[in-house]
C-alpha cells in the first residue's frame, strides 16, 4: 500500500485538533471530583471502590456475561442495595445510520442484519417496509407469506434465546442446553435451507423476498411447530414453574403500566405491564389482518411476567404459523422493483413492525438519489433499556441481573 | 380523530402549528399526519398532546438539510390505545451557531435517551434536559457525526499498522 494514500504512519502523527467541529456546543471535558461525576467518569476496571463511609461504586460490565454484551452498569451501592445506577452505552456503536448514508437502497439491507443479530428477519423487514412505502411498491401475496412464516420463526428463535439466557442469569443452566442447543438449532437450520444463512439472513429484500422455499420446506417446519408446543411444557417443567426461579423472579423490577408508557416500552415489556398493545393485531402489516391469533397480556410486569409472556409468545407464533403455513399461496416472490439503480422518490416514511422487543421502526428520508439521505432506526432494545436507570434502584445487586436479564436487549441494536 | 382534530387541538395552545402538507406538496409524507411548530414552542405542543391522549412518544430523531441551512428534529407521538394513528410533529432549527430547542422530558421519560442520541450525533442541545451528556460516543468526540459535514478524523485504526495490516 503507498503511503499516499494513508499519511499518517505512526500513532504520534495523528492529529490532535478536531477540524471537522463547527458550531455546536463544545465537547466538555471530564470532571472527578463527587460521587456523582464519579460515576461518569473513566473508571473501567470492575472493583468495588468506596465513595463514602456507607456507599460503594461497582462497575458491572463490559465483560460481564450477565450484561448480555458489552454494557456497562454503574452501580452505587449501600451494602447490597443499588442506591443509583447509570447505564454506559456505545461500545459497540458502529454507525449504521452514518453508514447507510453511504450504500444504495439495496445494500443497506445486509447492516440491518447487524442491528438486531438475534432477529435479523424482522429487521430486515422493517427496513423493507419503509422503502416500499416510500416508492409505494405492492408486493406479491406468496411473499407477504414468506416474510410472516420466516419472521415468526425468528421471532421464536429469539425467545428461545431468551428463555435459555435469562434461566442462566438466574443460576438454571440446563434450559439453555434445550432452548439454545436444540430447538433454536433446529429453527437456524431451517433457515440454512431457505437462505444460506443461520444468522444474518439478507432473506427479506425491496419488494419481496430472496428465495422461495425448497422442496419439503413447509413440511420440516410443521414438524417442528409439533416439536416445539410440546417443549414448552418441558421449559415449565424445567424453569417456569421452579421454585427457585420463581422465587428470583417474582414480584422482582416491578415495572408499572404508566411508568412503561412513559418510557416509551413496547413490545413484550409492555404487555407484560398489563397493556394489551401489539401491531400485529391493533395496526397489521403485511398480511397479519388474514390470521386469528390471542392476544398475550400479563398484568404484574414483574421479571417472571415478562419471562412469561415471552413463553407465551413462541405459542402464539406457533399459531400463527399453522396459519401461513396452511393457506400459503402459490406465485411470485419478488414485485416489480428495478433490480439496479433504485432511486425512491423525493420524501420520507416511517414504518415500523412488531419486533422480538417491541416496536422496530425505520424512518428513512429519500432525496431522489440512489442513497437514502437520512435513516434512523428506532430501535426498541435503545428506547427499552432508558428505563433501567430508575427500576434498579432499590433492589439488591442480585436481583440487577434479574431485572437486567428480563429487559431482554441486544446491544447490537442498543448502540447500533 | 383525524388530523384536523389534532391540529384545532393544538391551535388552541400553539396558534402557529400548521399542517406539512400545505408547505411542500411535491415531498412524498407517508399515511402519517404531520404538523410543523415553531422549535420554542416544542415544550407546548408535547405537553398538550400529551392532555389529549398522546401518552406515548414513539421516536425522535432530526434530519440535518445542510443546503437549507436547517435541522429539522421530528418527533412521533401515539395513542396506545389506538396504535395505528399517529401524530408527526416537526420542527426546523438554524444550523448556524448552537442550536437548541426545550427538552420534552418532564412529560415524556422517553425522551431521556433520546435527546440525548441526538445531541450525541447532531449537537443539538435539549435546554432543561436532566442529564444532558452523549450517549453511544464518549465525552470529548470530535464533532457531531450526523451531520453532513462531518470530516472523519483520521486514527490509529485507519492506517490499519496497529493491528497489523501492511
Amino acid at each position: 500500500m503507498s503511503n499516499d494514500k494513508n499519511p499518517i504512519s505512526t500513532v504520534d502523527q495523528i492529529p490532535q485538533t478536531t477540524p471537522s467541529f463547527k458550531g455546536g456546543v463544545e465537547p466538555v471535558g471530564r470532571v472527578n471530583e463527587t460521587a456523582d461525576s464519579l460515576i461518569n467518569g473513566p473508571c473501567f476496571e470492575t472493583k468495588m471502590e468506596r465513595i463514602s463511609d456507607h456507599e460503594m461504586l461497582l462497575n458491572m460490565g463490559p465483560q460481564h456475561p450477565s450484561t448480555h454484551g458489552v454494557l456497562r452498569v454503574v452501580l452505587q451501592l449501600d451494602g447490597e442495595v443499588v442506591t443509583k445506577a447509570v447505564p454506559d452505552l456505545g461500545y459497540l456503536h458502529r454507525g449504521v445510520e452514518k453508514l447507510a448514508e453511504h450504500r444504495n437502497y439495496s445494500q443497506f439491507i445486509i447492516l440491518t442484519d447487524r442491528d438486531d443479530y438475534l432477529c435479523a428477519m424482522l429487521n430486515n423487514w422493517a427496513y423493507c417496509l419503509a422503502v416500499e412505502k416510500l416508492m409505494k411498491v405492492e408486493i406479491p401475496g406468496r411473499a407477504d407469506y414468506l416474510r410472516v412464516i420466516s419472521g415468526e420463526l425468528n421471532r421464536i428463535a429469539s425467545h428461545l434465546l431468551f428463555i435459555g439466557t435469562f434461566g442462566i442469569d438466574i443460576g438454571a443452566f440446563t434450559p439453555f442446553l434445550y432452548a439454545f442447543g436444540r430447538e433454536r438449532e433446529m429453527i437456524l437450520d431451517l433457515f440454512e435451507q431457505l437462505c444460506g444463512a443461520r444468522i444474518t439472513y439478507n432473506y427479506v429484500r425491496i419488494g419481496g423476498v430472496s428465495n422461495d422455499l425448497p422442496d419439503g420446506w413447509v413440511e420440516k417446519a410443521k414438524s417442528f411447530i409439533v416439536h416445539m408446543r410440546e417443549c414448552l411444557k418441558e421449559y415449565d417443567d424445567l424453569l417456569s414453574y421452579n421454585p427457585i426461579f420463581m422465587d428470583r423472579t417474582k414480584g422482582v423490577g416491578v415495572l408499572s403500566k404508566e411508568k412503561a408508557i412513559a418510557y416509551g416500552i413496547t413490545g413484550p415489556n409492555l404487555r407484560a405491564s398489563g397493556v394489551n398493545l401489539d401491531l400485529r393485531l391493533q395496526a397489521p402489516y403485511g398480511v397479519y389482518s388474514k390470521f386469528s391469533f390471542d392476544p398475550v397480556v400479563r398484568t404484574n410486569g414483574d421479571c417472571w411476567d415478562r419471562y412469561m409472556v415471552r413463553r407465551d409468545e413462541i405459542a402464539q407464533s406457533c399459531q400463527i404459523l399453522d396459519q401461513a403455513l396452511g393457506d400459503l399461496p402459490a406465485g411470485d416472490i419478488m414485485g416489480k422493483v428495478p433490480k439496479a439503480n433504485l432511486r425512491p422518490p423525493v420524501g420520507e416514511s416511517y414504518a415500523q413492525l412488531e419486533g422480538a422487543r417491541g416496536w422496530l421502526g425505520v424512518y428513512l428520508v429519500s432525496d431522489g438519489t440512489a442513497n437514502p439521505y437520512r435513516l434512523h432506526v428506532r430501535a426498541p432494545s435503545f428506547v427499552n433499556l432508558a428505563v433501567l436507570q430508575e427500576t434498579l434502584t432499590g433492589w439488591k445487586v442480585a436481583d440487577v441481573v434479574a431485572i437486567l436479564g428480563s429487559i431482554d436487549i441486544v446491544l447490537g441494536e442498543v448502540d447500533r | 380523530m383525524s388530523v384536523t382534530n389534532v391540529l384545532e387541538i393544538l391551535q388552541k395552545k400553539v396558534p402557529e402549528a400548521v399542517e406539512c402538507q400545505n408547505l411542500d406538496v411535491k415531498f412524498v409524507r407517508g399515511t402519517d399526519p404531520q404538523i410543523k411548530v415553531p422549535s420554542v414552542r416544542v415544550g407546548a405542543v408535547a405537553g398538550c398532546l400529551k392532555e389529549a391522549g398522546f401518552d406515548l412518544l414513539n421516536f425522535l430523531t432530526a434530519v440535518d438539510y445542510l443546503k437549507e441551512e436547517r435541522f429539522e428534529l421530528i418527533y412521533q407521538f401515539i395513542k396506545t390505545s389506538d396504535p395505528a394513528f399517529s401524530v408527526i410533529v416537526k420542527t426546523d432549527l438554524p444550523r448556524s451557531g448552537s442550536p437548541s430547542l426545550p427538552s420534552i422530558v418532564e412529560f415524556y421519560a422517553a425522551a431521556d435517551w433520546q435527546e440525548r442520541e441526538t445531541y450525541d450525533l447532531f449537537g443539538i442541545t435539549f435546554v432543561g434536559h436532566p442529564n444532558p451528556r452523549r450517549i453511544l460516543l464518549w465525552e470529548g468526540y470530535p464533532g457531531w457525526p450526523l451531520r453532513k459535514d462531518y470530516v472523519h478524523t483520521l486514527d490509529k485504526y485507519d492506517n490499519g499498522s496497529e493491528i497489523g495490516l501492511p
